[in-house]
């Protein structure tokens, strides 16, 4: 276990490395030039600021993370993408693509963060939340989708609900969860850790049933705890298995599916009111889909804005099948 | 203008969806205006790929068919219709006097052309409009079905050799993917190939087949099609984009609507649902797949088939028996015990025998 919470920290150890006094923010006028880079070679931009230890330690995982993305797809192609080959390939190819687009994100972020920006606490690792939007599928004939989540986080447990419905279509849907935090990365940050997180869900829709059982390891990552520097940005990291059951109208006995869950996230603080989010979200059941067939989930991106101390509206593009759009409201404590 | 944001957002999005044009655009093949007459085909199962005012070239996606002509001038008296892909017991039959003197069925005259047949039509002094169809058959049959040829092409003369073993089918099913890149040659060479066939073929494109987005259906017509050939109903559906078309959810109802009281197979190129769900070679939202196999099952289907896995699996969703057959020849899969196959499905009137032909030993 600790050896997994090592790996999914290695770029944030990367991005903690004490920068040498020379260290300098870099113009934003870098930023065409780096944000393209930081993608193939993360830490260049740590390396252009002078942080020649956190950004080699940044290309180094970087290298890692290449090197099995590459392996992983040169053993799927190879395979023909075979059954037994996919079942150990596109595992390892989520978890280096999703570190590389990971590091891009941090070495961005360290790369143009001032070295005394203010500690910000991101309100999402709230205690409690309560939250309502609703779903837009762009896409003619597309019902919207309302939803509400609720959450409760203690110092190293976590219980959520939430539920969903169509309007005028087909597809609602209960589910609950429950985690726990197996691994603590900070004493000041009870959301930081590696957590262990099972739910279920029920889901109708016509004469179909559906249960969907979810255990997925979370890494949950607020920066800061590494460099003051990166304190505006979090990042998560999730992966695991939804098996499924769907019973169809009429027969007797369930369809089974062992579908793979998981994704990132990362989220910058901008100013106090101000959050930007960027995400991947592997598994493909909720109202919008992956982009295609095979292992391509849907991407996403959204802001949250504070208006009070304790509401946020936040809003959501997601491209996927359909792409959609989510516009909510959500109360933390 | 600004009232009018969301629609053009939203119309700009369904533009920007190949499912969607597919779906839309197959709505205007299998019919044809010109100046002297006008033709349209039942489902669109006959695609139109010549219409002068002597001749009407068509291509048939099933075994059974029925048209119409419609005469907009006094100056077309007869008319040559010929139709390719058809079985070599192919036949028309009209009112008397338009095929024939008293109504029975004729089978045309050869053209030459593999599977291709001629019959001149005669428009009866007063008639405007004359209907033709296949007469309706009956009995035990048995077809074959795979898809996903693509770079494969280049040794699929294998696969054509193992086909002509099994003269007993009537058709072959192809379930997507005939070409790699949808390049007009490749479309070329995969017609070459399956000219030296002894049956007619019948398909449903696959990704590979639209990545040129128009050139499947200018070749071959609809995408998605539903018709019956001796009371068995077989119904192809569009997911070649990984999703279904929201304009095609409405003909996916009725035709299951259609098939409730027959036996009805269902095909398709992208599984709705695969096996292995890591892979997720599937449909890329696995709510709109579980939906299309709900229906499915709600309407008594008895057999759906896919390819674009490259191998086979047999499995059943909602208990539907189901079965991928990407054994064309485009790049196997390895170690999965199985090379270049197809299925060979025999229909009797108590049940459905599905059997795995292998192409290599």
């Amino acid at each position: 276990m600790r050896w997994l919470a090592l790996t999914l920290l290695l770029p944030a150890l990367a991005a903690g490395a004490e920068p040498p006094s020379s260290s300098t923010p870099l113009s934003p006028g870098w930023a065409p030039l780096i944000a393209p880079t930081s993608v193939l070679l993360p830490g260049l931009g740590h390396l252009l600021r002078g942080e020649r230890k956190a950004g080699g330690i940044m290309l180094g995982a970087a290298g890692i993370a290449t090197t099995v993305s590459a392996g992983a797809a040169a053993f799927l192609i190879f395979s023909g993408a075979s059954d037994v080959s996919a079942a150990v390939g596109i595992p390892l190819l989520l978890t280096g693509v999703s570190t590389l687009l990971l590091l891009a994100i941090i070495d961005w972020v360290g790369t143009f963060a001032g070295d005394g920006a203010p500690h910000t606490v991101d309100s999402w690792s709230a205690r409690f939340r309560i939250a309502a939007s609703v779903l837009a599928p762009m896409r003619a004939g597309s019902p919207a989708s309302p939803e509400l989540i609720a959450s409760h986080r203690g110092e190293r447990w976590l219980i959520q609900a939430r539920a969903r419905t169509t309007v005028n279509g087909p597809g609602t849907s209960v589910e609950g969860g429950a985690g726990v935090r197996v691994f603590g990365y900070s004493a000041h940050e009870p959301r930081a850790g590696l957590w262990l997180e099972a739910g279920l869900r029920y889901e109708w829709f016509d004469a179909t049933r559906l249960l969907r059982a979810r255990a997925q390891l979370v890494s949950t990552l607020p920066m800061g705890v590494f460099a003051p520097r990166l304190a505006r940005l979090t990042t998560l990291f999730r992966l695991g298995v939804d098996p499924t059951w769907v019973w169809y109208s009429g027969r007797s006995g369930a369809d089974v599916e062992l579908p793979l869950s998981g994704g990132f996230e990362a989220r910058v603080v901008i100013t106090e009111p101000l959050r930007l989010f960027a995400g991947y979200e592997h598994s493909r059941d909720g109202a919008l889909g992956g982009l295609a067939t095979g292992f391509l989930g849907n991407f996403y991106g959204g802001a949250e804005l504070s208006l009070f101390p304790s509401f946020v509206v936040f809003a959501r593009a997601t491209a996927g099948t359909p792409n959609g759009f989510t516009l909510g409201l959500e109360w933390r404590q | 203008m600004r009232p009018f944001a969301p629609l053009l957002v939203v119309g700009l999005a369904a533009c920007l969806e190949p499912a969607s044009d597919r779906a839309e655009r197959d709505l205007d093949l299998g019919a044809v205006k010109v100046a002297d007459y006008d033709f349209a085909s039942d489902e669109g199962l006959l695609h139109v790929r010549e219409a002068t005012a002597q001749r009407l070239r068509l291509r048939a996606s099933c075994a059974e068919v029925s048209f119409s002509l419609t005469r907009r001038s006094s100056g077309i008296d007869e008319l040559f219709v010929e139709v390719s892909n058809v079985l070599p017991s192919f036949e028309l039959a009209s009112t008397p006097g338009v095929l024939s003197f008293d109504g029975s069925p004729v089978r045309g005259t050869p053209t030459g052309a593999p599977l291709t047949s001629r019959w001149r039509l005669q428009f009866p002094p007063g008639v405007e409009r004359v209907e033709l169809a296949t007469p309706p058959r009956s009995g035990d049959f048995t077809f074959l079905a795979f898809g996903d040829i693509q770079n494969g092409i280049r040794t699929f003369a294998d696969v054509v050799a193992k086909l002509n073993e099994h003269p007993d089918a009537e058709h072959i099913i192809f379930l997507g993917d005939l070409t790699e890149s949808s390049l007009p040659e490749e479309f070329d060479a995969v017609e070459a190939s399956f000219a030296q066939v002894v049956m007619p073929v019948f398909a449903t494109p696959g990704n590979h087949d639209v990545m040129e987005n128009t050139l499947y259906q200018r070749r071959f017509g609809r995408t998605s099609y539903s018709c019956v050939n001796r009371g068995v109903r077989f119904t192809a559906v569009d997911s070649s984009s990984a999703t279904l078309a929201p304009a095609l959810w409405p003909r996916y109802h009725t035709w299951l609507e259609q098939g409730r009281d027959q036996r009805h197979v269902l095909f398709s190129h992208i599984p709705s649902t695969e096996v292995l769900g890591v892979r997720a070679g599937q449909w890329s939202s696995r709510a709109e797949a579980r939906r299309f196999i709900g229906d499915a099952v709600e309407a008594g289907a008895d057999l759906v088939l896919f390819g674009h896995i490259h191998s086979f699996d047999a499995y059943a969703l909602g208990g539907i028996p189901t079965y991928i057959a990407g054994g064309g020849g485009a790049i196997p899969e390895r170690f999965d015990g199985i090379d270049r196959h197809f299925l060979k499905v025999r229909v009797a009137a108590d049940n459905l025998e599905v059997e795995v032909v292998r192409v290599d030993p």
